[in-house]
């Protein structure tokens, strides 16, 4: 059986320049009754050893590499290395992933030197293939602010070539002071039961992600299939999941309003829209095309902006 | 147990250095236990208001696109910082980094114990490397101190 687990996955400790000790962070994630976090520090793995010493919380141990040309994020694999080695980042990037790695692409808009230093993704790419995820929505305004909004439409853009590649939420989470949203992060689609690093690597890596501003929001086909599946062309019907349970207890001075649904496929088109009072949606869905269900609504003073949305299906 | 010194120098940074690498090698001999470094910069903070501004501006219309207008609020971005982090590398690799604004730092490596950043291993003799990552740098010249010490074992 699968379930879906609340996860942050950008952290930043003492041991580059966040706010947090280890222990610290932890203990805020699990405040936030997230049941897993990726820990990202700039350039470093040295907070790993103090990772290694939790039981509870499911800790996925990586590296954000801060470069002067972006930030990419790398989980799960011993392999680490200098940036300032990277000569060609094509081959940095399958060599990650040859020695088990996965790759994030990190806040890819945001602004770079000097503001925020390397922070815009300057690399360019051209083996896509290689990269497993991408923060569409990242930092202190976790919706449709322009930088988001931008990386959203990469994401569909990379998805309408034919990759497969995950979205993610990422706080960027550096310390508990200034944070806004404090329900949103990213859902990972797990095997049920105690969660680990572990599981949490194959469900970015089998694209099983749901991004949020709060409310758990996902779906299932009548026959099973989820987020980051492929199912067959044809009528198929998608029972919607919207839970507030979690987010109502976090985002207490929060006030969400859900408007609709969108069924959102290739070229960023909404091919079906519902109130978002819908239990289930029936689609007739093409061959080749991916499909990403997206919630809109108000949050707080932001009104009609993307609240929720869903790693891609594909159809084969 | 006493301390030598295995490194000490003065290096000037400028506009031009930003995005680059600066490396510093120094030689550890055999029999030391513990490396202490200490490190500091300045200026940090670029005070010219103007000159901000440019680079502000600049650094707008680069990375925001055509949306570089929606950023009216440029005193929010002030003041513009230097970024010059240190990084470690051992005759055995990568040892980490300290990323992080500070422009005054001591560390400590040892095989008990490093300072956040770093990882904890022995003290091998031969070739190690600092190397400062220059990732911002606002001001005409920037000054960077390092010191790194080697505690003699026994
Ligand atoms: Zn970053
Ligand atoms: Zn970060």
């Amino acid at each position: 059986m699968k379930k879906w687990y609340p996860c942050e996955l950008h952290c930043h400790t003492l041991h580059s320049d966040g706010g947090f000790t280890v222990e610290g962070l932890i203990s805020a994630a699990k405040s936030r009754k997230l049941s897993g976090i990726c820990l990202t520090d700039h350039n470093t793995v040295s907070g790993w050893e103090e990772a290694d010493k939790e039981k509870e919380l499911a800790v996925l141990k990586g590296i954000e590499y801060t470069t002067f040309d972006g930030h990419m994020l790398c989980l799960g694999t011993e392999k680490i290395i200098d940036f300032t080695d990277i000569s060609n980042i094509d081959c940095t990037v399958k060599d990650f992933r040859e020695n088990g790695g996965l790759i994030g692409i990190a806040h890819p808009f945001q602004l770079g030197t000097p503001i925020c230093t390397g922070g815009h993704w300057d690399y360019k790419i051209t083996k896509w293939e290689n990269v497993n995820y991408i923060e569409v929505f990242s930092e202190g305004c976790p919706y449709l602010n322009t930088p988001n909004k931008k990386a959203r439409a990469l994401w569909h853009s990379l998805l309408d070539k034919g990759y497969r590649i995950a979205p993610s939420m990422g706080r960027d989470w550096h310390r508990i002071e200034g944070d806004v949203n404090l329900a949103a992060c990213t859902y990972l689609c797990c095997e049920e039961g105690q969660l680990t690093g572990d599981k949490m690597k194959s469900a970015i890596r089998d694209g099983r992600t749901a991004v949020t501003t709060g409310p758990f929001f996902t779906f299932e086909t009548a026959d099973g299939f989820t987020v980051g599946d492929e199912i067959s062309e044809g009528e198929n019907i998608i029972e919607i999941t919207l839970d507030t349970v979690r987010q109502k207890k976090i985002a207490t001075t929060q006030n969400f309003c859900f408007k609709e649904i969108r069924l959102v496929s290739n070229g960023s088109k909404a091919v079906k829209v519902i109130p978002a009072t819908e239990k289930n949606l029936t689609f007739n869905f093409e061959k080749g095309q991916w499909y990403s269900l997206e919630l809109w609504g108000d949050i707080d003073e932001k009104t009609d902006t993307l609240l929720a949305f869903t790693g891609a299906i594909y159809v084969k | 147990m006493s301390k030598i010194i295995l490194k000490k120098t003065v290096t000037h940074l400028r506009p031009e250095d930003e995005k680059s690498v600066r490396i510093i090698p120094f030689n550890v001999p055999e029999g030391i236990n513990k490396l202490f470094i200490t490190y500091s910069y300045a200026p940090k903070i670029l005070e010219d208001k103007e000159k901000s501004y440019e680079l502000i501006k600049e650094n707008l219309i680069r990375d925001a696109g055509d949306e570089w207008t929606e950023y009216s609020d440029y005193e929010e971005f002030m003041p513009l910082k230097n970024l010059v982090t240190l990084a470690l590398n051992s005759p055995e690799g990568y040892c980490g980094a300290a990323h992080r604004q500070a422009d005054s730092q001591y560390h400590e490596i040892g095989e008990a114990f490093s300072s956040p950043g770093f990882v904890r291993g022995k003290i091998t003799e031969g070739q190690w490397d600092l190397k400062l990552h220059v990732h911002a740098l606002v001001t005409d010249v920037c000054t960077c101190d390092i010191k790194v010490e080697g505690e003699v074992a026994g």
